[in-house]
């Protein structure tokens, strides 16, 4: 479906692409969305898909060849975290929004838009928070049941 | 003491809807139909158990848009002056149905059901449904609690920025604090959506506690020792309820609450779709508009002998029956977990309130039966609301929930699939300029700190479009358009939106509305920036969406 509002501006709007935002929605399905770029500025496009979708391409703009990175994160034991796996979209010109599906449920990932070689190099132009997909299983694991007492404010 | 607590929790919520100028448009409609068959049959109800001494604990859960609603004046003259054509439009059916004598009697019994709801609106009501709720939470039989202020997806908000998330919170609290008096004890999750990033918004906004779906507590990070019978604490130490997703499927309906029993009456056959526009228009808000009228003479299924005229007396039997069932089926259970645990199980009934009375015709007898029976007729189940639970049972496990909300896979593809992922990006893009220009309107306001008049004027003249700075009284509009932005904004991202978006029949209205919040919206964010506030724009704002007074812009900084 294409954007019925993709001709809004909003006044103001940062033209760079300063915040990856990424909303959770199933154990492997991940909402990415970003502000519009730098060049493309006729505004939004629909979301979904890699950006290979005819109907999900914008009218016009010049941020061609930009690619969404979903990248696994995995914690180490010392508590850093490592990179796994990674998947690459490329998207749409103007595009502003891609509704991913992932191979497996319940990863832990971030993201990271990345223009083509030549124009920013490698540097990602984005990067969004870390997210962790929910899990499709119950949790079996046995740890300690705390119990508490709360005073809560408000309580009738 | 009983053996286990049923706490059933009502919740409604409509999109606001600004009075149409002339007549009522069709949202407007929306709210004038859950009145007349929802709100009034419930407040009904409620009167009458506690007028039968019948000891009911009850939740109800009011959206801030929907309380605003039921404050607007113009949208309380209407719903008298809607009701009153009701009745006008049903003791004309009397006399059209008066040679029909398989309608007769379904026509008369739906003409005497609204002169009872006239009657409450109008006598018992003053026309004022919100008093009649305050007065039953006064006397103890319900517990009232709220949601984000526009019902905002929270999920996708707090992905957003945190800032929109915690701005739908505070106001909503807000918003019922000034409609009640009072904070409310529980907040309610539009969509059961939860995610545990919510939970140090939700506890530092002081909420004592929320509904989730049973899965997330049966997905926690630590499993909840008693299931869904018991609430959880989360870090910040909200509690959490876990609805019973057996409970929420009602007997004789399906899984979104419409009737399947074939006694029940058939809610999608209305008079106005068969007779003639001239007959009814009379009684229409718009007269070239057909709306439903709510008189519906037929049922599910049919008869032996072919008839499919609605029979009330064997409905209410039906609805009894149902009541009875469920009551005992939770009462076994009950007896069944009570031994494995250390206090009487507890099973979280929570509903739409509009499957009472509008989806399903006899839902809200169903319930005064329910409630009617649990007091008299057992001993097993006693009904509490959420909040006295946690008065009674102060200890409880701490874990985080999971995500999850009440959508058939328990997550959130409902609410954000490939045909409404738009709507994010929009709403996405226009928080970070509301709180850019919350930032940069508080840095002028601090930068204009220490100066004086003499320097204002001299950066006046120096300015190159002769615009300058604003005068005196420019900060006092600076904001009012700010927080009519905010108000926009917090418009834009009700999560109606998406729903609606998803019914080819309201798309078009989900479309307009947010093209309409979104450039207003868009529109003021220009005039902030340029310093360029139109006052004429901002006053026609304030007068058509008047709403969210306590917004508060900061909250997005």
């Amino acid at each position: 479906m294409k954007d019925p509002l993709a001709n809004l501006l909003y006044p103001g709007e940062p033209t760079t692409a300063t915040e990856l935002t990424l909303l959770p929605v199933s154990p492997r399905r991940v909402l990415a969305a970003w502000p519009v770029l730098k060049g493309n500025g006729n505004g939004a496009s629909g979301a979904g898909g890699n950006g290979h979708d005819p109907e999900h391409e914008a009218p016009r703009g010049d941020a061609k060849g930009l690619c969404l990175r979903i990248r696994e994160v995995r914690d180490t034991e010392l508590g850093g975290e490592v990179p796994g796996q990674q998947w690459s979209f490329d998207l749409a010109d103007g595009q502003t929004g891609c509704l991913v599906e992932l191979e497996r449920p319940g990863l832990t990932v971030r993201a990271e838009l990345v223009a083509p070689p030549g124009t920013n190099g490698a540097v990602p132009l984005a990067r969004s928070r870390r997210v962790r997909l929910p899990s499709p299983e119950p949790v079996t694991g046995e740890g300690p049941i705390r119990w508490m007492i709360f005073e809560r404010n408000g309580l009738a | 003491m009983a053996q286990g607590y049923l706490s059933v929790i009502l919740h409604a919520h409509l999109p606001y809807i600004r009075p149409a100028r002339r007549h009522a448009g069709d949202a407007e409609i929306w709210f004038y139909e859950r009145a007349l068959e929802c709100y009034l049959p419930l407040i009904r109800v409620l009167d009458h158990l506690q007028r039968d001494g019948v000891r009911t604990r009850l939740t109800l859960s009011l959206s801030p848009t929907l309380i605003a609603l039921m404050r607007d004046e113009i949208i309380r003259e209407r719903l008298i002056a809607h009701v009153n054509r009701m009745v006008e439009l049903s003791a004309r059916e009397l006399n059209r149905t008066a040679l029909l004598p398989a309608l007769r009697e379904p026509a008369g019994t739906y003409h005497l059901r609204l002169l009872h709801l006239q009657n409450a609106l109008t006598q018992r009501c003053g026309g004022e449904l919100l008093g009649a709720f305050r007065e039953m939470e006064a006397r103890g039989q319900v517990e009232l609690i709220t949601g984000p202020a526009s019902h905002a997806f929270l999920p996708g908000m707090l992905a957003m920025q945190p800032q929109a998330a915690r701005c739908q919170i505070r106001l909503g609290l807000d918003a019922f604090e000034s409609a009640f008096g009072h904070r409310p004890g529980g907040f309610w999750l539009p969509e059961c959506a939860y995610t545990p990033e919510l939970d140090e918004i939700l506890g530092t906004e002081g909420v004592g506690y929320i509904v989730v779906d049973g899965r997330a507590l049966e997905r926690a990070s630590t499993p909840a020792f008693h299931g869904i019978h018991a609430p959880v604490y989360c870090p910040s130490g909200v509690a959490a309820f876990g609805r019973d997703r057996d409970a929420a499927c009602l007997p004789g309906c399906n899984a979104y609450g419409h009737p399947t029993d074939p006694l029940f009456r058939d809610n999608r056959r209305d008079i106005a779709d068969d007779l003639p526009l001239d007959y009814l228009r009379p009684y229409l808000p718009d007269p070239n508009t057909r709306i439903p009228t709510g008189a519906r003479y037929h049922r599910i299924g049919t008869t032996e002998d072919g008839s499919d005229v609605y029979q009330r007396k064997a409905a209410l039997n039906r609805a009894a029956e149902h009541a009875e069932g469920f009551m005992r089926d939770r009462m076994h259970r009950a007896q069944n977990l009570a031994w494995k645990m250390d206090r009487p199980p507890l099973f979280v009934c929570a509903y739409d309130m509009h499957v009472f009375g509008q989806r399903w015709f006899e839902g809200t007898e169903y319930l005064d039966y329910l409630l009617r029976k649990v007091h008299f007729d057992q001993n097993v189940l006693e009904t509490v609301t959420p909040g006295e639970y946690l008065h009674r049972h102060r200890c409880n496990q701490m874990t985080t929930p999971a995500v999850s909300s009440w959508a058939d896979e328990g997550y959130f593809d409902q609410w954000v699939g490939p045909d409404t992922a738009w709507v994010y990006q929009h709403l996405s893009r226009a928080v970070r300029v509301m709180r850019e220009l919350t930032e940069s309107v508080s840095e002028q306001d601090g930068g204009d700190e220490g100066k004086d008049i003499g320097q204002d004027q001299e950066a006046q003249d120096a300015s190159p479009e002769g615009l300058g700075h604003p005068e005196a009284n420019d900060n006092d509009l600076q904001t009012r358009a700010l927080r009519a932005a905010a108000r926009q904004l917090v418009l834009a991202q009700s999560g109606d939106w998406v729903t609606l978006l998803q019914n080819p029949q309201h798309a078009e209205y989900a479309r307009t509305r947010l093209h309409l919040h979104l450039s207003n919206f868009a529109r003021l964010a220009s005039q902030i920036r340029a310093r360029q506030i139109k006052s004429g724009d901002i006053e026609a704002l304030e007068r058509d969406w008047p709403i969210f007074g306590e917004i508060c812009p900061d909250a997005y900084r």
